[in-house]
């Protein structure tokens, strides 16, 4: 055997190095490519080799195990030489160019990894195949089939890497890249999209055992060899969209941690699918039910996240999200990533729902139907309540898409999914409370009720608090008291757990996090007050009980803009410093609000806009003169007079020159002939601020006073346009997203040691008597 | 019929009305001009600014503008809140609102200032497509 991998490996790597060192040497690739071919043909050799062994070779086994380790080491290898290149500055890298550049930090050069599509694509394919080879090591029949399901996306990422990976050449000979976009200039994106990644990697893992359990008539077996991943899947992912939502809420300053955007929907959906999965996995291991449904769940697990993938990457929705990330013409591409998403989605989709098919018929049902007052209908209701969560979302960010089938291509408002996920919500918090309190096959109800009293007790308390506090809707208000029965109730429950060991009580530890969680959810975006005010430089203004004074700019090393503002209310009186700056690269304000944290809420102080003053003074310009006022050449060329009928509008024909390149300004000033009454438009410039008339004196050979940025008088006059909101119970949805964090990880771990185990005690386990 | 069988029915049901009617509540068809005219409730309209012959009052925060959409056709839109700063160099503007009276009321305005760099990379990518 060791034999066999050892050729296999050398009969790979050999003349692929060969090969690919001539063609390095010839120039026509470099060792980048180099490494995505090997990975390609290792891929495709393993493929095939472990297509040999559901055929019946079992010798094929190690020549698929070697060609996938050699197919990893070429990945890792692809990754080393991306790294290499993005610090050493090869600009002759169209990727390096497009996504670095010499003055960033170092650890965004590190982040600019996955900076573009080309490598997260490589990452993804990394990620995915590290992952393999984790699932490569355990000892059990579903493994090899497994295996050959896992691999067969990653042949098609790894052909991706060929085609499109990160390796091009340049198509100029730079000497400086772009840089990364400035939105993502910051510590999260070194952590958030690897996590991200790996969580939506993972979800390959399910879909691959279940398919292979499908081939191999596997209809309960394969419960204990995925759990562990389902775990690990509905962890990593939960950690990955909740780091998106802190980043979100404290660096980009959108007032809020969650925004319904098609991204952030495109991490939910399969989460959903997953978690729907892991409760379904539970009561198909009690109780022998729901074996079809959780072969469906980890098909469309995988299946969602090749389609967010798509919705996101592809640029189908650019026209409807501000955070898109492909150019609008990349799906209609042949051979873009859009049209290789779609065939991945085709390549799951056939290969699982049509596993599922030809074997529907032979799934066993359960010899015992869900009892009906039973732990398991009520986990089998919650687990129908996360797929209608999850089937709703689906539908409101393929809004365009569907739309476009009847008419006009349209979006639906983020109101939609609190709209429709508020009720699922309810109905979701009593399931939470109701099934860990029930046990398996049946309940009396006598005893259901005297267990479920005090933590019912506790709801009406919660419902009340909510009442008394300003909560006045109905949804919110039964969301509230659904949630705080689940916490009750789980609370109980916990404590009964851990008294039997630690492994019996992590899951509804998880529970309590998660109904935390909610209820700050709902405290924090729905009970928030928030306004805009305007704040001209030194005037104290008051907005939602707080003074605030805006002192005015100043800039940190590296020289980007903050807005001082001083803030006294609260019992406290503190200094909001909100990064600010003019973004040349995003042709856009950057802005990062400040966020001063009570206990009980958070006080977010989010700039909007520098509004110009109305200046007093200003610099005098005749036809054709040219003056330089801080690093901006302005010429004044013309006058553009329009009459019109009661009023006179009169246009300056400015060029300002800023850094070699010339922008032309037109600000203008209209005179109502009957009030004299002047109403000024400023220009904008690109680099921040504005240009306007002061007067105009066009009789006299023409001259005009331009209002300029950067001189005293303009600057006295700033006025910094801020949104001040108060986030109340902001604390509950750190506190529930780490419980709930903290409990799936120990999860994973008792579910690893489960497997390790050999006969898994089936009922014993969980039953919570 | 058995009571949990019930329940779930209940739950379908209700998920698929109010799933239903928020869609239709909450969409904001991207229509043609014409069309924004005669809409009701919340359509969403993008265009080109027609001209930069625009009034802009940022303390009152009030925003006046021509937009044109892809056949020429030109609509006066207003905007009432805080001017999204980019506004001048927009190349394309996003604007969710309805029709009143003249003008399209905007709600809420999407500005799209695509970067030199964006721009470039764009065109290189059609570029590679024909």
């Amino acid at each position: 055997m060791n034999r066999t991998s050892l050729t296999t490996a050398l009969a790979l790597v050999v003349p692929s190095l060969l090969v690919g060192g001539a063609l390095v040497a010839g120039g026509v690739l470099n060792w980048g490519q180099v490494a995505c071919w090997i990975a390609f043909f290792s891929a495709l050799t393993a493929g095939f080799a472990w297509f040999a062994t559901l055929l019946g070779r079992d010798g094929a086994g190690a020549i698929a195990r070697a060609a996938y380790r050699v197919q990893w080491l070429a990945l890792l290898g692809g990754a080393v030489f991306l790294w290499w290149i993005l610090f050493k500055h090869q600009f002759q890298y169209q990727y390096v160019h497009d996504y670095s550049s010499r003055d960033m930090p170092a650890k965004y050069v590190y982040a600019a990894f996955w900076g573009g599509q080309e490598g997260t694509f490589l990452l993804w394919a990394l990620l995915t195949t590290t992952l393999g080879l984790l699932l490569m090591r355990l000892k059990h029949a579903l493994t090899q089939p497994s295996m050959f399901f896992l691999n067969l996306p990653v042949i098609m990422l790894t052909f991706v890497g060929v085609v499109r990976g990160p390796f091009l050449a340049s198509r100029e000979a730079y000497v400086e890249g772009v840089g990364l976009n400035p939105l993502l200039q910051d510590w999260w994106m070194t952590i958030h999209p690897p996590v991200l990644f790996t969580g939506f990697s993972s979800f390959v893992v399910p879909f691959a055992i279940a398919c292979a359990a499908l081939l191999k008539r596997d209809w309960d077996g394969w419960v204990k060899v995925v759990m562990p991943w389902v775990v690990l899947s509905t962890a990593v992912q939960a950690t990955g969209f909740i780091m998106g939502g802190v980043w979100a809420y404290k660096v980009l300053g959108w007032g809020g941690y969650w925004g319904w955007d098609p991204v952030e929907n495109g991490s939910l959906i399969p989460w959903l699918a997953n978690i729907g999965l892991l409760h379904g996995l539970l009561v198909q291991r009690a109780t022998g039910s729901l074996r079809r449904t959780n072969y469906f769940l980890a098909v469309t697990s995988y299946v969602l996240v090749l389609y967010a993938s798509f919705l996101t990457r592809s640029g189908v929705l650019a026209d409807f999200s501000v955070h898109s990330f492909a150019a609008s013409d990349e799906w209609r591409i042949p051979g873009g990533l859009g049209g290789f998403l779609l065939s991945l989605i085709g390549m799951a989709s056939i290969t699982g729902y049509g596993l599922l098919l030809s074997r529907l018929r032979e799934i066993p049902k359960a010899t015992q139907a869900l009892g009906a007052f039973s732990r398991e209908s009520f986990m089998w209701l919650g687990q129908l309540v996360f797929m209608l969560m999850c089937a709703l979302v689906a539908v409101g960010m393929s809004a365009p898409l569907i739309t476009r089938l009847f008419g006009p291509p349209s979006n639906v408002q983020t109101s939609y999914y609190n709209l429709v996920n508020g009720p699922l919500a309810i109905a979701l918090g009593l399931l939470l409370g109701i099934a860990p309190l029930l046990r398996w096959r049946q309940h009396e109800p006598e005893s259901f009720v005297k267990a479920a009293l005090p933590a019912a007790a506790f709801a009406v308390l919660g419902a009340i608090v909510a009442v008394v506090a300003g909560v006045r809707q109905f949804i919110p208000g039964a969301i509230v008291f659904a949630m705080a029965f689940a916490l009750a109730a789980n609370f109980m429950v916990t404590l009964r757990g851990f008294r039997s060991g630690w492994k019996h009580g992590v899951a509804y530890l998880g529970h309590m996090g998660a109904s935390v969680l909610l209820i700050g959810v709902i405290a924090s975006s729905g009970y928030g007050l928030a306004t805009q005010v305007q704040l001209p430089r030194g005037q104290q203004k008051h907005a939602l009980g707080y003074d605030l004074v805006f002192r005015g700019m100043e800039r940190d090393q590296e020289g980007k803009d903050h807005a001082i503002i001083a803030v006294n209310g609260d019992g406290r009186a503190f200094t909001a410093n909100a990064k600010f700056y003019w973004s040349e690269y995003n042709q856009g304000y950057m802005k990062k609000p400040h966020i001063e944290r009570f206990l009980t809420h958070d006080i977010y102080i989010s700039p909007l806009e520098m509004v110009g003053g109305d200046a007093g003074g200003g610099t005098w310009f005749g036809v054709g003169e040219t003056k330089k006022v801080g690093n901006i050449i302005y010429t004044f060329q013309s006058f553009l007079p329009e009459p019109g009928e009661g009023r006179m509008k009169l246009t300056a024909n400015v060029i300002a020159d800023i850094g070699g390149r010339t922008v032309p300004l037109k600000p203008s000033m209209e005179v109502s002939m009957a009030s004299a009454q002047r109403t000024m438009t400023p220009a904008y410039l690109p680099s921040g601020g504005t240009v306007s008339i002061i007067t105009a004196d066009p009789n006299n050979g023409g001259r005009v006073m331009l209002a300029l940025p950067g001189t005293e008088r303009d600057r006295a006059s700033e006025t910094l346009a801020v949104e001040v909101s108060t986030k109340p119970f902001i604390n509950l949805v750190w506190l529930g997203a780490v419980v709930m964090l903290a409990s799936a990880f120990l999860s994973m771990i008792r579910r690893v040691l489960d497997l390790k185990r050999a006969p898994i005690q089936v009922q014993k386990a969980d039953n919570a008597a | 019929m058995n009571f949990k069988v019930v329940l779930a029915v209940v739950l379908l049901a209700v998920a698929a009305t109010v799933g239903y009617s928020s869609f239709k509540k909450t969409m904001t068809p991207y229509i043609g001009f014409a069309e924004a005219r005669t809409a009701s409730g919340l359509v969403q309209v993008n265009g080109k600014l027609a001209d930069k012959d625009y009034v802009l009052k940022a303390q009152e925060q009030f925003l006046r503008f021509n937009l044109r959409d892809e056949q020429g056709t030109v609509m006066p839109v207003e905007y009432r809140g805080v001017i999204p700063g980019n506004f001048d160099q927009a190349v394309s503007v996003v604007a969710i609102g309805k029709y009143q009276g003249d003008h399209f009321e905007a709600q809420q305005l999407l500005v799209k200032c695509p970067s030199k760099y964006q721009a470039e990379a764009e065109k290189a990518a059609k570029g590679k497509a024909s």
